[in-house]
């Protein structure tokens, strides 16, 4: 914490500003979390609701002439309306034909993005520019946003996942007709878990284009609903610190090749899709996996 | 009073008819069994009624409300509540997190404390003898104690109808006879009359413990009656002809 407090101080510039974006890659993590690490419904386009927050708030600012602050409100907040998606879609279809039919979520939106809206509002396929954060472009002030950002966004998951919606959310990851047998509405607690997915990833989103500058439909690629994935599956999803841990151990590394192998670091993210092959069981994570193992606790034990 | 009735339910699972037109009650107070030999169509009959399945015909009234169109919370929340034949602990969790969970389902943090839901859940732990157990993991239990485990999670929904499928099975002599005695303090020893209804696959375990016994077969009920009467029954006989006794 410290360390995160001072780092500004100690590191350039660049590194800097690589940690503010995985600050915001860290909040995405967290709302794949919600949905799919502890109410376990998978979830294959997060970058659906992630895309949905950054052009709705790079709009709001750049188009109508909105505050940033106002814009990344409801910027979020359509993020969460847009998960109501697929929440309704999760009370039809099950694991991997759910995860099929919220892949499709983000091809649609980049579709209507560059066919249905107007240039003038969405800027097609060369998306628009989007106002700085803070107005003007302070790489240290927009590092400490994400931290703060970040922050306030675990503080709201812990107090989920420690409450009864936490706990019948985990109910329905584990069984679904022991969650109905025991009384929980799970159409209504699925739903739930999508829109609170959405409110933190039309958060993420909303920061995101506002710290780039710039918004395209490169916010709704592949990579940003499947990194995420692969953040919580190895700091463990269904947890808090999880998907931190995960994103900073795995983004913060990633980006920073990115100056030294030049082209060819565009290949690191695909190459982490791999990883998923080695991940026994991706609720647990690599760390919780060993903390387990040393209490003597096997992994068949708890599935 | 009539607290269940049940009228003309039939399920099928494409060219098999789990049930044919079955019509029952049973009255508050009632420890009721449910017996028939394998695929009698009893399982399907206690999810229909929990709506973990819908049934294709048929009505179910719960205290003369038709309850045949609602959500399985629905029925849980009016006071119907079963365990899985083949118990389905939630192995993350301690097992007092899922005791938790059903008796939070009901009342809810509005008006009720966290401590007092986590009393709910201990007391419904203690009534099946595993409040020792209450911070262990489900890999830490017995098979009999993962079937108490099921009838716990039930009990803290606090049901005016508990539907327990198969409590015996696989448990040894001594077992059973703890956990009959556990089942007919549950009904007779509190202030609130519950209702129980106990499928089994023979009536030798049930003898001691029910009032009455309903007789299924082949998706049909054919017998409903004592259990002394319904042994002699003719047609009980046939269905169990083949080697088992009633
Ligand atoms: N989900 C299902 N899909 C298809 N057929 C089913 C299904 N569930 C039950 N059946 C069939 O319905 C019939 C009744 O099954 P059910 O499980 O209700 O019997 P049971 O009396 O509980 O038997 P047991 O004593 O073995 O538990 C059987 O023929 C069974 O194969
Ligand atoms: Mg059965």
């Amino acid at each position: 914490m410290i360390i995160a407090l001072i780092m500004p101080y100690l590191l350039p510039l660049h590194i800097t500003r690589t940690f503010t974006i995985t600050f915001i890659y860290a909040i995405l993590a967290l709302s794949w979390n919600i949905a799919s690490g502890y109410a376990g419904q998978l979830n294959l386009g997060v970058a659906f609701m992630f895309g949905i927050g950054g052009y709705t708030s790079a709009i709001t600012s750049a188009t109508f002439g909105f505050p940033v602050w106002f814009s990344i409100v409801i910027g979020s907040l359509l993020g969460m309306i847009s998960g109501i998606i697929p929440g309704l879609i999760s009370l039809r279809l099950q694991r991997s034909y759910l995860g099929l039919a919220t892949l499709a979520l983000p091809m649609i939106l980049s579709a209507i993005i560059v066919n249905a809206l107007p240039r003038e509002i969405a800027g097609g396929m060369e998306g628009i520019l989007a106002p700085p954060l803070l107005g003007v472009r302070d790489i240290v002030l927009e590092y400490y946003v994400a931290l703060v950002s970040l922050l306030l966004s675990s503080i709201f998951v812990w107090r989920i996942a420690s409450s009864k919606m936490g706990l019948f959310f985990q109910i329905i990851r584990e069984d679904e007709d022991v969650a109905k047998a025991s009384g929980i509405n799970t159409h209504l607690y699925k739903v739930l878990a999508f829109l609170l997915t959405g409110l933190l990833a039309g958060f993420s989103g909303s920061l995101y284009v506002h710290v780039v500058r710039t918004v395209s439909p490169v916010v709704t690629s592949f990579l940003i609903s499947f990194l995420p994935i692969i953040w919580c599956a190895i700091g463990g999803a269904g947890t808090v610190y999880g998907p931190i841990i995960g994103t900073i151990l795995l983004d913060v590394p990633t980006s920073l090749a990115r100056g030294y192998i030049g082209a060819f670091a565009e290949y690191v993210p695909y190459a982490l899709l791999l990883l998923v092959v080695f991940i026994p069981r991706g609720e647990f994570g690599v760390g919780r996996l060993l903390v387990l193992r040393l209490k003597g606790i096997k992994l068949e034990h708890m599935r | 009073m009539k607290l269940l009735e049940v009228e003309g339910l039939t399920k099928r699972f494409g060219g098999v008819v789990a049930l044919k037109g079955v019509s029952f009650s049973i009255r508050e107070g009632e420890i009721v069994g449910l017996i028939g030999p394998n695929g009698a169509g009893k399982t399907t009959l206690a999810r229909v009624i929990l709506k973990l399945l819908s049934p294709d015909s048929g009505r179910i009234l719960f205290e003369d409300e038709d309850i045949t169109h609602l959500k399985p919370w629905e029925v849980v929340k009016r006071g119907i509540c079963g365990t899985f034949q083949i118990p389905k602990p939630i192995k993350a969790l301690p097992i007092i997190s899922s005791v938790m969970a059903a008796a939070l389902s009901k009342y809810g943090f509005k008006g009720s404390k966290i401590e007092e839901v986590e009393r709910k859940a201990l007391k419904a732990l203690e009534l099946v003898g595993l409040s020792y157990f209450a911070r262990a993991y489900p890999f830490m239990l017995t098979y009999a104690d993962l079937k108490r485990l099921e009838i716990a999670r039930a009990l803290a929904t606090e049901p005016k109808l508990l539907i327990l499928d198969e409590p015996f099975a696989g448990l040894t002599l001594t077992e059973i006879q703890e956990l009959s005695e556990a089942i007919k303090a549950l009904c007779r020893g509190s202030s609130r009359r519950m209702s129980i209804i106990v499928i089994e696959h023979k009536l030798s375990e049930l003898m001691r413990i029910v009032d009455r016994v309903i007789v299924l077969n082949f998706g049909e009920v054919i017998a409903d009656g004592k259990p002394e009467e319904v042994v002699k029954d003719k047609r009980v006989i046939e269905a169990y002809l083949g080697g088992e006794e009633v």
